[in-house]
């Protein structure tokens, strides 16, 4: 029997802040990965919170104007919706406030670079329901007053589905939200690894790792327990979810990581996850 | 009663008098359109543009994230239709090269519009989880030995 073997390309960069983002493309060229990296850094540039010259921090700054916005932006605000709903609620793109209050209020390499970072006491939120607060046209939406958006994750998610889906062979990685599709390299699949070390190996799936260990500073972290309005407390460090996509995985292991140790198996099974894993456990398929 | 030739001319001829008469006065009083054409444009991009009406969400104004698009510059259109007839990804991608990096986003976060309005919209409007294309594709999970060097190490995001 013979071996398949196909040529493939892989490329390691820093985008959204700081997080390693991974390109591994089969059977194509180095303009294609050229491309991903373009569109990665153009995405940060137009949906970050941080450059104010951003459309989604303009967008944020109107909050209470029906505004005109981008397919782009358009599309994301949908998919934050979406999210939403698949979540119950507890992947909240409004938490942004929360977010703030609790320390992130600045890009998280400039958030480390600062030792006097986290020694304020973060005060409770109320985030409200993302629903009651953002509504999407055709090529406008509305954002309520005093509220702001956060695309976190699911923004990384989406882009890394959109990307991966040009190639009939490819795994795309950014910041841990991972989209594989084809044989892989080998023939056999793409292995991943995922946060209990367990490696699964995966033909066409999304795969995310949420949790508390990643981007965290004296005092806080990242994850906003939307029930709470102050970083999540749940007993679990990370969760890593393999779904039908990159943003399905990523909203599921968010969701699931918010939801705590006892209830995130049943709840991810009954959301269709392939399978996941809870750091530090074990690796459960689902039935 | 019987009538003769001479009275049914004249009687006929006096109907056609009284209905082109009364028609053309229904036409007179009957207002153009102000703007409409008489003949539509067989330009190439009108035809391609024409192709690419999007019909009134489920929801429409005021519903949360009624399945819609957004307006996409009118040149990159031609490209939607480009990337619609493309069969193979190597394809998209000839065509999705000459665009850049914002051009490409705009034009695949539309596409994405589009498909939610035809495949996800319903599922949008009964506010059910449609994230994404994915939620009736199961992932395939190889189950064999697990390899000592991953390609790929997801982490905390």
């Amino acid at each position: 029997m013979i071996g398949v073997h196909h040529s493939q390309i892989r490329h390691v960069f820093t985008a959204f802040g700081g997080a390693r983002c991974e390109v591994i493309v089969c059977d194509s060229n180095p303009d294609d990965v050229s491309a991903i990296v373009a569109d990665t850094h153009a995405f940060e540039r137009s949906l970050s919170r941080f450059d104010l010259d951003s459309e989604l921090a303009r967008f944020n700054a109107d909050a209470g104007s029906r505004v005109a916005v981008s397919p782009l932006l358009a599309e994301l605000l949908r998919v934050c919706l979406d999210a939403s709903a698949l979540s119950d609620g507890l992947v909240n793109a409004a938490c942004l406030p929360a977010l703030i209050e609790a320390g992130y209020d600045r890009s998280f390499t400039e958030l480390r670079r600062d030792t006097m970072t986290g020694k304020r006491p973060s005060r409770s939120m109320e985030v409200p329901a993302l629903p009651d607060v953002l509504e999407v046209g055709e090529g406008w939406a509305r954002l309520a007053h005093e509220c702001s958006i956060d695309l976190g994750g699911v923004g990384k998610g989406w882009l890394a589905d959109r990307l991966c889906e040009r190639f009939d062979n490819a795994a795309i990685n950014l910041g841990g939200d991972i989209r594989a599709r084809g044989e892989g390299p080998q023939g056999r699949g793409w292995d991943v690894a995922l946060c209990d070390g367990r490696t699964v190996t995966v033909r066409d799936a999304g795969i995310a790792t949420s949790g508390i260990s990643g981007r965290r500073w004296p005092g806080g972290h990242h994850l906003i327990d939307p029930r709470t309005g102050v970083p999540a407390s749940t007993g679990i460090t990370a969760v890593s979810v393999i779904a039908a996509n990159a943003l399905r995985a990523e909203v599921l292991a968010k969701g699931a990581c918010l939801i705590g140790a006892s209830a995130a198996g049943s709840w991810l099974q009954a959301r269709g996850a392939a399978c996941h894993a809870v750091a530090p456990s074990t690796i459960e398929p689902a039935a | 009663m019987t009538l003769g030739t001479r009275a049914l001319k004249i009687i006929s001829g006096v109907s056609a008098v009284a209905v082109c008469g009364v028609s053309g006065v229904l036409v007179a009083s009957d207002p153009r359109p102000a703007a409409a054409p008489l003949r539509p444009s067989l330009s190439g991009s009108s035809t391609k543009a024409t192709t690419l009406v999007i019909p009134p969400s489920c929801g429409g104004a005021g519903v949360n994230a009624g399945g819609s698009a957004s307006a996409l510059d009118p040149s990159l259109l031609p490209v939607v239709q480009q990337l619609h007839e493309a069969s193979t990804a190597s394809e998209r991608r000839s065509i999705l090269a000459l665009l850049t990096a914002s051009q490409r986003l705009a034009v695949e976060a539309y596409v994405r519009g589009l498909q939610r309005m035809t495949n996800g919209s319903a599922a949008s409007c009964a506010g059910s989880a449609s994230t994404g294309a994915g939620s009736s594709i199961v992932p395939s999970v190889v189950a064999a030995p697990p390899p000592a060097n991953p390609l790929i190490n997801t982490y905390v995001s």
